[in-house]
Formats: structure tokens, C-alpha cells, sequence
């Protein structure tokens, strides 16, 4: 039981990973022609795209067809679309840490005063979960307050704005 | 982070800033909302400043227990304020200690390192009528 619900998560992560990816389309480049040297089915060159190999099985059915180009980009977006379906909370949390542990590692390092300080690695893992739900928290209660200043009759295209996390920034802070 | 030289705090909040920015991306498109490029720089900051702090009393914490590691008995500690917080970090710790097979030590709320933590597990336990504010979406 306990290996089989970690393995899924596991599989899922790589397609979690995958959405913030398009940004950079440079390096997406290499990958795509990879892919279409092996044929889109096998073309696990590194761990990550091993993981998400079922997730691209399943997906490549409706969107084989020889179009190398976009493929990758229309796959990670139906990807995401799909895991958004399947899996609503879970995997985000697991598959995808707001701050990368390295970074954080590092600026908290920074603060240290005494730079013989460590932090144990189970911490570090906390401490990421920590930051990780201030940011949640920071972009929910914005939300809120986009939804709220909508309704008094401000303005409505959906953008958050910087006056949203002033006004929850106060109370945020008091609560972290 | 006051003695960070210029240079090197710029690249390190620049790559906050890049983290933060794909997380609230991601965060909107699940949410059905947008944020403007000045909302994530601010965002930036405030996760900046809250680094810092956590930073300081993190180290704060493990000096008063006589450590020069930080563990996770520190980081629970941040959240002492916030039962909802507080419950929800440490169900997390649970869960991590399960998944890599050391369930026993899980319900001490420490590494059972039996230094100054006993009588902590108590207080964590009695904190799970947090305020639910934390968990959302």
C-alpha cells in the first residue's frame, strides 16, 4: 500500500514540473527535437521525462500526429489540464515546492549572524512547507481581496494588484 | 541579510523573484485570476522580509537550545502563533516521517532527541482546532 501511493505521486510529479516550463522556449528546443528523433513514445532522456512517460502515453493518443513542434507544448498544456482535473490539491503541494530548497537554503543561510549554523535536512523540508504555505496564503488572501474591491465597484480584469497585498500584508504577517 | 554584498543580494532576490513569479502563475491559472508583474515584485519582497525573520529566529531558536543545527523542532517553532499553522506543519512532519519509515518518532512532534521537546508534543496535539485559514483552495 505505501509503495503505491508514493510511486504515483512520484509519476505525477514530472508532469507537475512541467507546465512553468514553455516559459523558456530556448531551451525547450533540444527536447523537442530529441523527441522527435525517437518518436515521442520512448524518448525518456533523462529522469524526468522517464517519470512522466505513462502521463505522455495516455495523452500522445489525440495528439500523435507528426506535428514535432508543437507537440511538446500542446502535450504539457493538456498535461496540466489533465493532472488540474485528476488531481486538484495533493500532488501541487508535493510535486512542485514554491522556493526551491537550494534557494532557500541559501537566504536563510544568509540571514544566519553565526555562519557555522546548519540546518538539518528534515527541517529544511519544513521550513520549505513553511514558506511555501505564506505564499499560498499571500496570493489566496489576495484573491479575496480582488473579489472584495470587484464587488465595491473597483477595477474588475481580474489582475491582482499590489494594493491587494497591502491591504493584507499587515494581518499576513501577523499570522506567520 | 543586511551584510549581503549588493551584488550577490540582487541575484538572490532575482531568482526569488523568478521562483515566486512561476508559483503565482501557477497559483492564478488554478484560481481563474491574473497578477500584475508589480503584485509578484511585492510579493517578492514580503517573502524576502520573511525569510530574513524566519531566518533570525530560527537561529535564535537552536542557540537557546544549545544546538549550531537548526532542525525541525525550530521550524515548528515558527509557527507557534498560528495553531492552524501549527497543526498543518506538523501533520507535514507526520506525513514525512511515515513516507520514510520512521512513524514512531513522528508523535513527539521531534527527532526524540529528548532535548527540551517533552511536554511540546502536548501543547502541538491540543492545537488541532486551528483556525482552518491556512488550508484553502
Amino acid at each position: 500500500m505505501a509503495p503505491a501511493t508514493a510511486s504515483n505521486p512520484s509519476k505525477r510529479k514530472g508532469p507537475a514540473f512541467k507546465p512553468p516550463r514553455p516559459v523558456n522556449n530556448g531551451a525547450a528546443g533540444p527536447s523537442t527535437t530529441s523527441k522527435a528523433g525517437v518518436g515521442g513514445k520512448s524518448g525518456a532522456k533523462n529522469t524526468t521525462s522517464k517519470g512522466l512517460q505513462p502521463a505522455t502515453m495516455t495523452i500522445s493518443s489525440d495528439a500523435e500526429p507528426e506535428e514535432d513542434q508543437v507537440d511538446e507544448a500542446e502535450e504539457e498544456r493538456q498535461m496540466s489540464e489533465e493532472i488540474d482535473d485528476l488531481l486538484p490539491e495533493p500532488t501541487q503541494e508535493e510535486a512542485k515546492p514554491a522556493i526551491p530548497p537550494k534557494l532557500l537554503a541559501r537566504l536563510l543561510y544568509e540571514g544566519f549572524e553565526d555562519k557555522d549554523m546548519r540546518i538539518g535536512r528534515e527541517g529544511m523540508t519544513v521550513a520549505g512547507k513553511y514558506m511555501e504555505t505564506f505564499i499560498r496564503e499571500a496570493i489566496a488572501r489576495a484573491g479575496f481581496e480582488r473579489r472584495e474591491s470587484e464587488a465595491n465597484g473597483g477595477i474588475s480584469d481580474g489582475f491582482l494588484q499590489v494594493e491587494d497585498l497591502e491591504k493584507l500584508a499587515p494581518q499576513l504577517l501577523l499570522d506567520f | 541579510m543586511a551584510d549581503l554584498d549588493p551584488a550577490t543580494e540582487e541575484r538572490l532576490k532575482a531568482a526569488l523573484w523568478y521562483h515566486i513569479g512561476q508559483f503565482v502563475d501557477e497559483e492564478c491559472l488554478r484560481q481563474n485570476f491574473n497578477a500584475t508583474p508589480q503584485f509578484i515584485g511585492a510579493l517578492t519582497e514580503l517573502v524576502w522580509a520573511q525569510i530574513a525573520n524566519a531566518s533570525k529566529d530560527l537561529e535564535t531558536f537552536a542557540k537557546h537550545a544549545g544546538r549550531s543545527t537548526v532542525n525541525t523542532t525550530d521550524v515548528l517553532l515558527l509557527a507557534r502563533r498560528n495553531e492552524g499553522l501549527e497543526s498543518l506543519l506538523h501533520r507535514f512532519v507526520e506525513d514525512l516521517r511515515v513516507k520514510e519509515g520512521r512513524p514512531g518518532q513522528a508523535s513527539t512532534g521531534a527527532k526524540s532527541r529528548g532535548k527540551g521537546t517533552s511536554g511540546r508534543g502536548a501543547s502541538v496535539a491540543g492545537a488541532r482546532r486551528g483556525r482552518g485559514r491556512t488550508k484553502m483552495n
